[in-house]
């Protein structure tokens, strides 16, 4: 049932306790939120549980098919075929994820070939089809990203990393950085597309209205500790933490 | 055969915000519901009837205290539930409604409605047809049914929420308030669904403002009184 | 020669040099550092080359030196030269008399023999450097095999232009493990790298690399399955010697602009031709 858990992680950065002894878990197919504001060490945690940055101490266990095993006993090779894979990460920005002068299929095609795909036409299908999961026209698909908008370029993303079928996706502030606009038909797009496939997420923001949205379950982090968790419309209609009810409290009623 | 079972519940509100505040909500609640049954919640403001309602859904937690609930013939507390069962719970078993939808948008009022089938893994074409069968039945009119209900008035917007409501069948149901923004005529519609579903099976404990309603639909009334404040 | 040892290096740099050498022919394909030596030449000529031949030079050695498939141009004598007169080993340009052949950019067309060594000169080691311009990002991609941009890469010039364009230094796949760049050589010399009997060595003096292939290693050219590599060449025959199957060089004689085909392989067409230089 459990899929990643990490345990009484702790990671400095100079002084700062950027994770001071966290640990939480995650179920298959489950979403998990963390939320919390810049230097809550969400981000640091979220690197920490894909295998991105080491922590200095606690670990993180994930379920490869045969029970639960550090990813420090991996070695790196395992783990970069892991994130290659059967893992996917969506960062903010994504122009540090794609390849700019690269067309919209290649940029989609790229896991796949580091995978092993070796069929060009198959690719080219593939990627076709992630853009029109994705709503990006396929006729696209021969055209370089540099000249797409932030919500096309984000959506590229989307489609570039869910193409291996992973089976769990970090994501990094998915929607931060775009208009509103753009941002309710990415946080759609990434609600129809997680529920579809079946995936497990864990997602970092400092928007709780997209946590609702996508979340089962909701942890809320503060200088490096994790304040509550729960179920994500327990927490946020029901905080029982100061910290949480000061942070529900500050979003502006639409 | 009971469907839900709650006692012992306790809840104080702690306002961190307003220097601690204390506010005791819960003070020894408790229901038992049985299928086909539907039992009115009443009393005065302040008394608690909406957040017992919200903490037998898991949407507050209690304090102490059991919410045993009939999944799949087991008793499951909700109250110390864990998350993942909770929402398996809130797929198959028990259903809420309240006083109005919240609206996310881009989601046509259809794919609202055909949503709990959906998580149910009912068909597309099916889930789909049997919304639209349900918006129909609450009057939203077909050309409403592919358009994002964000844009609708707040009396449409609670229609496709009660449809949303009405097109699976809950084993329990709990309902708040849910025809405060009907006209008579649409309310008189959503007794009739109500009744079809106690018909049914379904418990159901709801609160309602309105007495034409609650004398239409409940068997029993659970009047609540304001849990004094502790210190 | 007064005041050099045998082949211009030290002993002690030789030494280094084939230390360099076993491990490159230990791992197939991966770059191996080594402390490249300033040389009588520039970086950009050959250094690199140069030093690996000077490494491995004994005085029984027979040395061959051509330059894009050439034994008479400047390169070739000037190496060729530096050899003579630094080692007084034999020269040829007979590619089967040769122990040694270095080249620049490309491979003769007579097959290799075991016992041949060739050098190759390499202007840049890494496959990956157009793609990936950090270096330690590089050197972790061939840790873990991670080669995913360089068939990116392949997949862009499909879409491009219908087929893969890459006409020279054709990136290839080490005994099924490290991509290499076979050095500029024309795409059309690639299968020649394929279980060839001869060592092959690369020697990089500007970037300080040195990699290998052992005899009879396995190379593959990057392709798709449904586009796969063919090595190109000009549609024509050799206007001197009437070859169709060696590599050509188009020159153009004469003011008007008149072209013709020639074997690039000076030794090749002079072979088939009955004459020797």
């Amino acid at each position: 049932m459990t899929l990643l858990q990490a345990q009484n992680l702790h990671k400095r950065f100079a002084n700062l306790e950027a994770l001071d002894g966290v640990s939480l878990s995650l179920r298959r197919h489950e979403i998990l939120a963390i939320v919390g504001e810049s230097g809550s060490g969400k981000s640091t945690l979220l690197n920490v549980l894909a295998g991105r940055a080491s922590a200095d101490e606690g670990e993180v266990y994930y379920d490869r098919g045969t029970g639960l095993a550090p990813l420090s006993a991996l070695g790196e090779l395992e783990l970069r075929r892991l994130q290659r894979a059967r893992w996917g990460f969506i960062q903010q920005d994504p122009r540090q994820a794609l390849r700019l002068s690269i067309t919209a299929g290649g940029n989609i095609g790229e896991r796949l070939m580091a995978s092993g795909a070796r069929h060009y036409g198959d690719i080219r299908r593939t990627a076709a089809h992630w853009l029109e999961a994705v709503e990006i026209d396929p006729a696209r698909l021969d055209d370089l990203p540099r000249h797409f908008s932030g919500g096309m370029l984000q959506r590229l993303q989307i489609a570039a990393t869910l193409v291996t079928g992973p089976e769990l996706v970090f994501m990094d502030e998915p929607t931060g950085g775009l208009d509103v606009s753009v941002q309710a038909r990415i946080l759609d797009l990434i609600r129809g597309l997680v529920r579809r496939l079946g995936l497990a997420a864990v997602l970092v923001t400092h928007d709780i209205g997209v946590a609702r949205l996508l979340a089962d379950r909701i942890v809320v982090m503060r200088r490096g500790r994790i304040v509550e968790s729960g179920l994500t419309d327990q927490v946020l209609d029901d905080p029982h933490h100061e910290y949480t009810q000061l942070l529900v409290s500050s979003v502006l009623p639409t | 055969m009971i469907m839900l079972e709650a006692s012992g519940l306790e809840k104080t509100f702690i306002l961190h915000l307003q220097n601690g505040t204390r506010l005791k909500v819960l003070r020894d609640a408790g229901i038992i519901l049985r299928a086909g049954e539907c039992i009115a919640l009443t009393g005065p403001s302040g008394a608690g009837k909406s957040t017992l309602l919200r903490a037998l859904y898991g949407n507050y937690l209690v304090d102490t205290g059991k919410i045993l609930v009939r999944q799949e013939g087991q008793m499951v507390d909700i109250a110390t539930a864990q998350p993942a069962d909770v929402l398996a719970i809130r797929r198959e078993t028990l259903g809420y409604v309240s006083q109005f939808l919240r609206a996310i948008p881009r989601v046509s009022a259809v794919d609202v409605v055909a949503a709990p089938l959906l998580e149910r893994g009912v068909a597309s074409d099916e889930a789909h047809a049997k919304a639209a069968e349900l918006l129909g039945r609450l009057g939203v009119a077909p050309r409403l049914h592919v358009l994002p209900p964000v844009t609708f008035s707040g009396g449409e917007q609670q229609r496709v929420n009660l449809a949303r409501a009405f097109v699976c069948d809950w084993p329990v149901l709990l309902l708040d308030e849910p025809t405060a923004s009907l006209d008579p005529a649409n309310r008189d519609i959503v007794i009739t669904l109500m009744n079809e579903a106690k018909a049914r099976g379904a418990a159901m404990i709801g609160i309602f403002h309105d007495s034409f309603v609650r004398d239409a639909v409940a068997d029993t009334v659970l009047r609540l009184e304001p849990a004094k404040e502790d210190i | 020669m007064e005041g050099y040892n045998f082949a211009y290096l030290d002993e002690q740099t030789k030494r280094m040099i084939r230390r360099a050498i076993l491990k490159a022919v230990a791992i197939p394909g991966h770059q191996i550092p080594f402390a490249s030596r300033e040389m009588p030449l520039p970086y950009g000529w050959g250094t690199g080359g140069i030093q690996l031949t000077a490494a491995i030079l004994g005085p029984e050695d027979v040395l061959k030196v051509i330059d894009q498939g050439a034994d008479d141009t400047t390169n070739a004598v000037s190496i060729r030269g530096f050899f003579e007169r630094t080692a007084g080993t034999a020269t040829t340009t007979r590619t089967q008399e040769a122990s040694i052949i270095q080249t620049r950019h490309r491979i003769p067309e007579t097959p290799l023999q075991a016992g041949q060594i060739i050098v190759y000169q390499v202007p840049m080691p890494e496959p990956l450097y157009r793609l990936e311009p950090s270096r330690a990002v590089a050197a972790r991609m061939h840790a873990i095999a991670d080669y995913g941009a360089m068939h990116v890469k392949l997949y862009e010039e499909i879409t491009r232009f219908g087929r893969v364009a890459l006409s020279y230094d054709y990136p290839v796949v080490a005994n099924e493990r490290y991509l290499m760049s076979p050095s500029p050589i024309p795409a059309f010399d690639n299968p020649k790298l394929d279980m060839s009997p001869a060592l092959q060595l690369f020697g990089a003096g500007r970037e300080k690399r040195i990699y290998a292939l052992p005899p009879y290693t396995r190379v593959r050219s990057l392709d798709f399955e449904d586009h796969p590599f063919h090595p190109g060449r000009a549609d024509a025959v050799c206007a001197l010697c009437g070859a169709a199957d060696s590599y050509l060089d188009e020159i153009i004689s004469d003011d008007q602009g008149t072209k013709m085909f020639v074997c690039s392989d000076t030794d090749y067409c002079d072979t088939r031709r009955g004459e020797t230089r």
